[in-house]
């Protein structure tokens, strides 16, 4: 009964998508994906029309799968997506007859954040994984004071839970233990209130916060702070130095050209960089020519 | 079978068949009882959906999820390795040193990527951790408003307070939710920190269990140590956003359902009872308290049960202020996570008709069923109030 219904729904928005689409040719480029890229593909979208008055650029959120699918199906232009295309989305397209572009556009650092009082402001990978796996629950354990560990996370469903699951867990499951707040803004709030707490978010958050710290991460090498004085380390995260940090990607549909191509190369552009640095990190000068040299 | 001797009584009364009023009344009558069937389809139609997308996911009916996943499962697990003196093992690399170990574990984990895990037994817990709290309080508070609205208040008094009392109940629960976020978090805070009710909490056996709050004084001072060695010894900690904030946020939503449906069952004992009593040469608080209370509490114990049914059901409160750990003690300032909370926060992004998506479905079952019988209990109850005070006059 609900696969008919959602078959009916499927068909009728195929429908206006299809009625739509010849609008969307003309003068248009649909960008849709990511949530976490959506704020800043909408500056992007509002700077370039600005200069260019003659290309509108329509920008929707929805999540990174979504757009890959729209992208897919030819029903935008663009897929903004926090990760990498997986292999089976990749096999869709070329079925489809499309070869996806991928095209790094920024990178999201991601930093772990205690409260102010904490004095632990180090942290090793291992470390990271044992407390965020609730093997270690006292702060003792990692050099701090006598006090049990108050784990902060995102929902399940966040691009940001799955990636520092990945990332820094090596894919085990996170403690049962972790209170799970909707959003980066209330881990910060809950952080600041809970002086045994800690929680995980996009860098960029973070930085114009002075009522937390964030803490200095090593993988291999040295112990990087993602921000220093207040500024995102943005030498370190571009350059890998800080470990936890993930590429921000645009993908396309086939090697963009005419309008497309002009609005991904001004994306690249110091122009573009410094909208994406606003919130994110913006590439380093090597990696922007190099992905200006897949277009 | 009500329904049949109330359409035959209407018939005498309706209008005679010849006249054009006939065939307005009957369109009407038709009219309304499709609206009313409506009703009760949708319900039967949102019940069957729930639970035939839910038992989608089980093996019976092709899923990929055993019966007894959404109880415990059998799994491996790493386990940090620890020296005698408590420290972290680290191997020659000054890597830390795990073990594997075979552990029946009962987590809510549903997007794992290891092993996905579907038990109830941390939802079930954390909904009542949230739901009996909630609703014994706001029993406590609703039933004397209702007493005191019913029996005791003054005409004006009450022009004043049952509209205002409404009005809360007419709150949005997101606000609510930010409130017990922002402003309950913090009392309660305030509160289980006060010397003396961390003694009686941390001390009182049971209590102790029940109310152990986190260990957040200064650091280095006397009431910290104390508070980390007795937190280490029965092994419970507190957090900063925990089950009472929630139950607390939520007890305001309730506290105006029980009151109304209290109010209704303390006014619908007739007066002779009062005047009884009353002639008895009973004050108004003893008629209030040992006529008519006595003749409504079956009325009182269905506001309650209702009132305990909406607390179940309650989201965005419990979403924002409980922490939605999945944890399994029983701690009312440790986190919890409710079932509502977990559909609420998860449903969006799960993948239709995938495992998750179903298991999502089966806990909607499961509280759907909870609630629902706790609403008929809440009937039945009401029902033998009505009789007996009925048979009683």
């Amino acid at each position: 009964m609900l696969r008919r219904t959602s078959l009916k729904a499927v068909a009728v928005s195929l429908t206006c998508a299809m009625l739509l689409a010849p609008m969307a040719l003309a003068g248009t480029i649909t960008l849709k994906g990511s949530d976490t890229m959506v704020n800043m593909a909408a500056k992007w979208a509002n700077a370039y029309s600005r200069k260019n008055p003659e290309t509108k650029i329509q920008v929707t959120g929805g999540g990174s799968g979504t757009g890959i699918k729209s992208m897919i199906d030819g029903q935008a232009n663009l897929a903004a997506s926090s990760r990498e295309m997986k292999a089976k989305e990749v096999d869709g397209a070329k079925k489809n007859g499309i070869t996806p572009v991928e095209i790094k556009t920024a990178i999201d650092g991601l930093a772990v954040i205690v409260n102010k009082s904490n004095p632990v402001k180090k942290l090793t990978y291992q470390q990271l994984e044992a407390i965020f796996t609730g093997q270690v629950t006292n702060w003792k354990d990692v050099g701090g004071k006598d006090a049990p560990i108050s784990l902060y996370g995102r929902e399940s469903s966040s691009g940001t839970y799955e990636y520092f699951r990945e990332e820094v867990l090596e894919g085990k499951n996170y403690a049962a233990s972790t209170k799970v707040l909707q959003g980066t803004a209330a881990l910060a709030d809950a952080v600041t209130k809970d002086v045994n707490g800690i929680a995980y978010g996009g860098v960029g958050y973070f930085a114009t916060r002075k009522d937390l710290d964030t803490v200095s991460v090593k993988k291999k090498g040295d112990f990087v702070d993602p921000i220093v004085n207040g500024q995102i380390n943005d030498a370190a995260i571009a350059s890998g130095q800080y470990p936890i940090a993930r590429f921000l990607y645009l993908y396309s549909s086939g090697k963009p050209s005419g309008e497309v191509k002009a609005f991904v190369e001004w994306v690249l552009s110091p122009a573009g960089q410094k909208i994406a640095g606003a919130e994110y990190v913006p590439l380093n000068a090597s990696t922007a020519k190099a992905e200006l040299g897949k277009l | 079978m009500a329904v049949s001797s109330q359409s035959k009584g209407n018939n005498a009364l309706r209008s005679d068949k010849s006249s054009a009023k006939y065939t307005q009344e009957r369109v009407i009558e038709t009219a309304l009882l499709t609206v009313a069937s409506l009703a009760v389809a949708s319900i039967a139609l949102i019940f069957v959906l729930l639970l035939y997308q839910g038992l989608q996911g089980l093996t019976f009916f092709g899923g990929d999820i055993q019966p007894n996943q959404f109880w415990s499962i059998t799994t491996e697990k790493e386990d940090l390795v620890r020296n005698p003196d408590g420290s972290i093992k680290t191997d020659s690399e000054g890597d830390f040193v795990y073990e594997k170990k075979q552990v029946i574990s009962s987590d809510w984990q549903p997007t794992s990527s290891q092993l996905p895990q579907y038990s109830l037994i941390p939802l079930l817990i954390g909904s009542l951790k949230v739901a009996l709290p909630s609703a014994i309080l706001a029993a406590l508070i609703g039933v004397f408003v209702a007493i005191y609205l019913s029996e005791l208040a003054s005409v004006r008094v009450r022009e004043v307070v049952k509209p205002i009392l409404e009005l809360l109940a007419g709150v949005p629960s997101v606000v609510l939710g930010f409130f017990a976020l922002v402003t309950i978090a913090s009392f309660v805070e305030w509160i289980t920190h006060i010397p003396v009710i961390f003694e009686f909490l941390s001390q009182t056996p049971v209590l102790n269990r029940l109310f152990f709050p986190a260990c957040t004084f200064a650091e280095g001072s006397d009431l910290q140590s104390v508070c980390l060695s007795r937190s280490q010894a029965l092994g419970v900690t507190g957090g900063y956003l925990n089950v009472m904030v929630g139950a607390l946020g939520v007890a305001l939503v309730i506290i105006p359902v029980i009151a109304t449906i209290a109010e209704d069952a303390l006014r619908a004992v007739p007066d002779s009872i009062r005047d009884a009593s009353m002639a008895l040469g009973g004050s108004r608080w003893q008629t209030a308290f040992s006529a008519v209370v006595p003749a409504a509490v079956s009325g009182l114990a269905a506001a309650v049960i209702l009132g305990l049914g909406r607390s179940l059901g309650e989201t965005m409160i419990v979403l924002m202020a409980t922490g939605n750990a999945s944890i399994t003690n029983l701690n009312l300032l440790d986190s919890g996570r409710a079932i509502t909370a977990t559909i609420a926060a998860e449903l969006g992004e799960s993948p239709a008709g995938g495992d998750h998506y179903n298991a999502l479905f089966f806990i909607g079952g499961v509280l759907f069923i909870f609630t629902f019988v706790l609403n008929i209990i809440g009937e039945i109850v009401i029902n033998r109030a009505r009789q007996k005070v009925r048979g009683g006059s």
